[in-house]
C-alpha cells in the first residue's frame, strides 16, 4: 500500500512535470512583456486588457525595426546615440550596453556555436565549455600562443560561469549541438546526447 | 556591570543558536506550502468566493497523486504518450516541454541515482582535494574523444550547495569516501566546520569492541 502509494506519487510528478515547467515559463515571459504596458493601459481604458500589453510591446519593437533598417532611420538612430551619450550617468549604462551589442553585431557569429571539452582545471580532469570568440587585443598580444575565448558554465544553473582563455590547440571540439550540451550540463551528466548523431540505439543509457 | 553585559550577550546569543534550527525549519514549510498552496488559490477563491488555506495544497497534492493512479496503468500510459506527442507539436512549448521530457526520462532511465556517492578528487589541481558527488557514467561522444574511462562528478560550491560545477574525471582518479551524502553536504554548506565522524573508523571501533 505504502509503496503503491510512492509510485503512483511519483509518476504524478513525473507526469506533470514538463508541463508544469512549460506554462510556467511561457506564463513568466509573457506576463513581463504584457506588464509593461499595463499600467499605460489601465490608465487609458479603465481596467487591465490581457495580452494588449504584449500585442503592443512586440509591434513597437517590430516598428522600431522596420524604421532602422532604412536609411532614414538609420540616421535617425544614430543621432539618438549620439544624444544619450551626453546624458550624464544614463551614458555608461547606454554606452556600455551599446558596446556589447555591438561586439556581437561585428562578430556576425552567435556565440556558444561550439561545444569543445578541455583539460580543466587540471590535466586529466575533462570539463565541456563554449567557444564564444577568439581573443583578440592586448591578451592575445602578450601571450605567444593563438588564444580562444570559452565559457566555462556552472551545473545546474547555466547562467554563470567562468572565461577562460585557452590555447586552440588544447581544445577538443565536440560535435555535439549546443542545445544537447546545455542538457548534459544541466542534468549533471545524466542526459548524453546521441552520438555518432542521428544513428539510432546509440544512446542507450549507463547502467552504473 | 560588565558581569551583566556579558550575561546578557552570553543568553542571548544562546537563544539564538537554540531558536534557529527550528525558525530555518518553519520557515522553508510554510515557504514550500504557500507556493503549492498558491497554485489553485485564484481558481478556490473565484468558486468559493474566499480563501480556504491550505485546500490549494491538498488539491494540488490529490491531483498529482490522481496523474499517477491513471498514468501506472496501460490506458492511462496510452493517453499520456498521445499527450507528449500533442504538446511536441505546439511551437514555443515544445521547446521547454522536450527539454523537461528529456531531462526527467535520462534521470529515470538510470538504475543508479545521482547524489548516492561522495568522493575525494585531486581538484582543481593535484595535491589539492575537493569533496564530489558521483552523478554518471559518460557515454557518447565524450567517452569516444577520450582514451579514459570517465565518469562525471559535481562538485558543489560554498556555501549554496545548489550550484557547482560538472567536471568528467578517470575512473582512476576517484578516492572514494565512506561519508553520506548528507553529511557531505553539511560539510560543504558550513564551510568545513561540521566535520563528520569517519564512518569506516567508528564502524571498525564498533567492530572491535564487540570482539
Amino acid at each position: 500500500m505504502k509503496s503503491w502509494f510512492k509510485k503512483t506519487l511519483i509518476t504524478g510528478i513525473i507526469l506533470i512535470l514538463p508541463l508544469a515547467v512549460s506554462l510556467w515559463i511561457v506564463i513568466t515571459v509573457f506576463q513581463r512583456v504584457d506588464g509593461i504596458f499595463r499600467p499605460l493601459i489601465i490608465k487609458f481604458f479603465g481596467f487591465p486588457v490581457p495580452a494588449l500589453g504584449f500585442l503592443f510591446t512586440f509591434i513597437l519593437i517590430w516598428l522600431i525595426g522596420i524604421i532602422g533598417t532604412n536609411f532614414i532611420g538609420k540616421r535617425l538612430f544614430a543621432k539618438l546615440d549620439q544624444l544619450m551619450l551626453k546624458v550624464p550617468l544614463f551614458s555608461v549604462t547606454y554606452g556600455t550596453t551599446k558596446q556589447l551589442i555591438d561586439a556581437f553585431e561585428m562578430g556576425q557569429k552567435i556565440p556558444f556555436k561550439k561545444v569543445v571539452l578541455l583539460e580543466y582545471p587540471r590535466k586529466n580532469l575533462f570539463s565541456i565549455a563554449f567557444v564564444t570568440n577568439i581573443a583578440q587585443g592586448e591578451i592575445q598580444d602578450i601571450t605567444p600562443q593563438k588564444l580562444v575565448t570559452v565559457f566555462y558554465v556552472t551545473t545546474p544553473n547555466p547562467t554563470s560561469g567562468v572565461i577562460l582563455f585557452v590555447p586552440e590547440e588544447e581544445l577538443i571540439p565536440l560535435s555535439m549541438h549546443p542545445e544537447d550540451a546545455l542538457k548534459l550540463i544541466v542534468s549533471g551528466g545524466f542526459f548524453t546526447p546521441e552520438y555518432p548523431p542521428n544513428a539510432t540505439a546509440i544512446t542507450l543509457p549507463a547502467t552504473v | 556591570m560588565t558581569n551583566i553585559k556579558t550575561w546578557a550577550k552570553k543568553t542571548l546569543l544562546t537563544g539564538i543558536i537554540l531558536i534557529l534550527p527550528l525558525a530555518v525549519s518553519i520557515w522553508i514549510g510554510i515557504i514550500i506550502f504557500h507556493k503549492v498552496d498558491g497554485i489553485f488559490r485564484p481558481i478556490i477563491t473565484k468558486i468559493l468566493g474566499y480563501q480556504i488555506p491550505g485546500l490549494g495544497f491538498i488539491l494540488t497534492f490529490l491531483l498529482i497523486w490522481l496523474l499517477g493512479i491513471i498514468g501506472t496503468n496501460i490506458i492511462g500510459k496510452r493517453l499520456f504518450s498521445a499527450f507528449d506527442k500533442f504538446m511536441i507539436k505546439i511551437p514555443l512549448i515544445s521547446i521547454f516541454y522536450r527539454t523537461t521530457k528529456q531531462l526527467i526520462e535520462a534521470f529515470k532511465l538510470t538504475k543508479k541515482l545521482p547524489f548516492q556517492q561522495v568522493v575525494l578528487i585531486e581538484y582543481p589541481r593535484k595535491g589539492i582535494f575537493s569533496i564530489a558527488f558521483i552523478m554518471n557514467e559518460q557515454t557518447g561522444e565524450i567517452q569516444a574523444l577520450t582514451p579514459q574511462k570517465l565518469i562525471s562528478v559535481f562538485i558543489p560550491s560554498t556555501p549554496n550547495p545548489t550550484t557547482g560545477f560538472l567536471v568528467f574525471v578517470p575512473e582512476e582518479d576517484i578516492l572514494p569516501i565512506s561519508m553520506h551524502v548528507d553529511d557531505a553536504l553539511k560539510l560543504a554548506i558550513s564551510g568545513g566546520l561540521v566535520t563528520p565522524k569517519n564512518v569506516r573508523a567508528s564502524e571498525q571501533n564498533i567492530r572491535h569492541s564487540v570482539d
